[in-house]
């Protein structure tokens, strides 16, 4: 695939890599752009090799989510060495929490808090499936795990979400 | 679950989807040299460097130490345990040696006389 012609579907998918890049960085916004700029280079350069196998949008959101471990790593470690255990807190757990939910309506910031919730490869599944519309397949293709597993966590998960959404229905 | 929870949840995500699409940056900013927000690096305070630095030191040092003051290279003679002459190991004699005799052991000693009687005897029984 030319270069061009990879611009021209990244370009039509990019809303949908920055919502999967947003959830890949426990929704820290600058953290994404980051992320996504690194993998928009990686395809792009060819450092990242499409083989066809899967869909370019499957195979682009397996990069994203590759790239976006490795920087929220690299950042873990940044802080780390310069700022001091402390300012590493927050950035432990990479799952959304109240500041990311801040700026949404009250609708999403309830989804974001109730999302903060579940497992990390449960919120991955919810959000494969449910945001970007995915088949369990195509999820486990982008988490690289079997379909099984990926069927495991996406039941669990939309249990433990759909109570918590109720809970937090109640408060 | 049920359908209505599915969704409920697809209806939820799809409010947040939006949401995110009115704050997604432009894809041309995306591929711009600007964006790239590197890291500042810091450099790290070398801390391991002056650890191997010390290290190395202590045991050069160390080394130092040692062959000026220390005991000189193992010859595997006995003189080396007792300081006298050099001796050949086949005679060498352990200095607590005397520790092991202990009394009657001339009877002991004496038994090469009585099994020569004793042979003696039998010889003659045999004779006659």
């Amino acid at each position: 695939m030319q270069r061009s012609e990879l611009e021209r579907e990244l370009e039509a998918l990019h809303s949908e890599c920055w919502g999967w890049a947003l959830a890949c960085c426990a929704r820290d916004s600058e953290l994404a752009e980051d992320a996504l700029q690194t993998a928009y280079l990686r395809v792009l350069s060819g450092r990242a090799k499409f083989d066809g196998r899967s869909s370019l949008r499957t195979w682009v959101f397996g990069v994203i989510r590759m790239t976006a471990m490795e920087e929220g790593r690299r950042r873990r470690s940044w802080m780390a060495r310069n700022v001091g255990s402390d300012a590493t807190m927050g950035l432990a757990d990479p799952s959304p929490g109240a500041d990311a939910a801040a700026e949404f309506s009250e609708q999403s910031a309830i989804l974001i808090a109730a999302l903060a919730t579940v497992s990390p490869r449960q919120r991955e599944v919810l959000q494969l499936v449910f945001y970007h519309g995915m088949t369990i397949e195509e999820a486990a293709r982008v988490m690289s795990v079997s379909v099984g597993s990926a069927r495991t966590h996406y039941e669990r998960g939309k249990k433990a979400l759909a109570h918590t959404l109720a809970e937090l229905r109640i408060r | 679950m049920t359908l209505s929870d599915d969704d409920e949840l697809r209806a939820r995500f799809d409010a947040l989807r939006e949401e995110d699409r009115r704050r997604a940056p432009a894809f041309r900013g995306a591929l711009s040299d600007e964006w790239p927000r590197p890291l500042p690096r810091r450099r790290a305070f070398p801390l391991v460097w002056i650890a191997a630095a010390g290290i190395v030191l202590t045991v050069g040092i160390a080394v130092r130490e040692i062959r000026q003051h220390g005991p000189g290279p193992y010859t595997g003679s006995a003189s080396s345990f007792g300081g006298g002459d050099t001796v050949s190991i086949t005679t060498w004699r352990s200095p607590t040696a005397s520790l092991l005799r202990t009394s009657g052991s001339e009877m002991v000693a004496s038994s090469r006389i009585l099994s020569s009687v004793l042979d003696g005897a039998s010889r003659a029984a045999v004779q006659h």
